[in-house]
């Protein structure tokens, strides 16, 4: 698995649509939903402070490693 | 969708690959008219042909050279050459018909793939797939080319350069090699692998959020 992205379970716990996300951070729809569905192979740290910006929440409640099986 | 404008160099090149694109086609449906009309046996007797000669011929004819206000002696002593035939042998003009036209079908090939690759790139799109296999076709066609032309030569110079007799030139058996077809090749194929790199890159930019 490796790193796995817990965007839309911090969308759920804000209630927060991706649409408005997008909105509030300036990043394009299909970048956030190439992040969303854990296909994006890299994450600047200036979109990762953005993120955490608006959803008031640490790097560490959104990126989560899981040993490979 | 945003539009570049590419380069004047790109466009440059584009618009020059068109025109000898199109040059070409002329020249490969010269070539097919020229072997329909061999094949129907429409020249008969009457064709004279001038053929490259694979093979060099040593000979000498003194001369002078003028350079800076100066007179040097020289002496010619080596060229390429071309043969000509007054009433070209059926089984010679054949033969010769098909190689233009293999030669001309090989370049016209490699030309329309370059035309594709450019034209990808003139609109932007440069790190793909396609451009890939496109270097990497141009490429072995271009040593199948070389394979070919270099086959040819040998054939040709086995039957003619080396039956040929003249009482003041001698025919070396020194036939050209043609390497820096092969160079070319090399290199194109160089830039293929260089392209897969940057199609790796491109896609982990693209991945990049």
């Amino acid at each position: 698995m490796g790193i796995i992205i817990n965007l839309d379970i911090m969308l759920a716990t804000r209630k927060m649509s991706l649409t408005e996300l997008s909105e509030k951070v300036g990043i394009t729809m299909s970048n956030l939903s190439i992040l969303k569905k854990g296909k994006a192979k890299a994450i600047r740290f200036s979109t990762l402070q953005a993120i955490c910006e608006v959803l008031d929440c640490q790097p560490g409640d959104i990126l989560e490693y899981q040993k490979e099986t | 969708m945003k539009i570049i404008k590419p380069p004047f160099s790109i466009s440059f090149i584009y618009w020059s690959t068109q025109v000898v694109f199109f040059l070409l086609l002329c020249v490969a449906a010269g070539a097919l008219l020229f072997n329909i009309l061999l094949y129907t046996d429409f020249f008969g007797d009457d064709l004279q042909l001038h053929t490259y000669l694979p093979a060099k011929v040593d000979f000498i004819e003194k001369g002078d050279l003028f350079l800076n206000g100066q007179q040097v002696s020289v002496e010619l002593v080596e060229a390429s050459t071309r043969i000509h035939f007054f009433n070209t042998p059926d089984f010679i003009s054949k033969k010769i018909g098909v190689v233009l036209l293999v030669v001309v079908g090989m370049i016209i090939y490699l030309v329309f793939e370059f035309r594709k690759f450019i034209s990808r790139v003139k609109k932007g799109i440069i790190f793909t797939q396609n451009n890939i296999f496109s270097l990497k076709k141009i490429a072995y066609g271009l040593v199948a080319l070389w394979i070919f032309t270099n086959v040819y030569f040998r054939i040709a110079n086995y039957y003619i350069a080396a039956n040929l007799s003249f009482e003041q030139v001698r025919i070396t058996n020194e036939i050209p090699y043609y390497s820096g077809i092969l160079f070319l090749a090399l290199f194109i194929w160089v830039i293929a692998h260089i392209f897969i790199t940057g199609l790796k890159i491109q896609e982990e930019q693209d991945l990049t959020v």
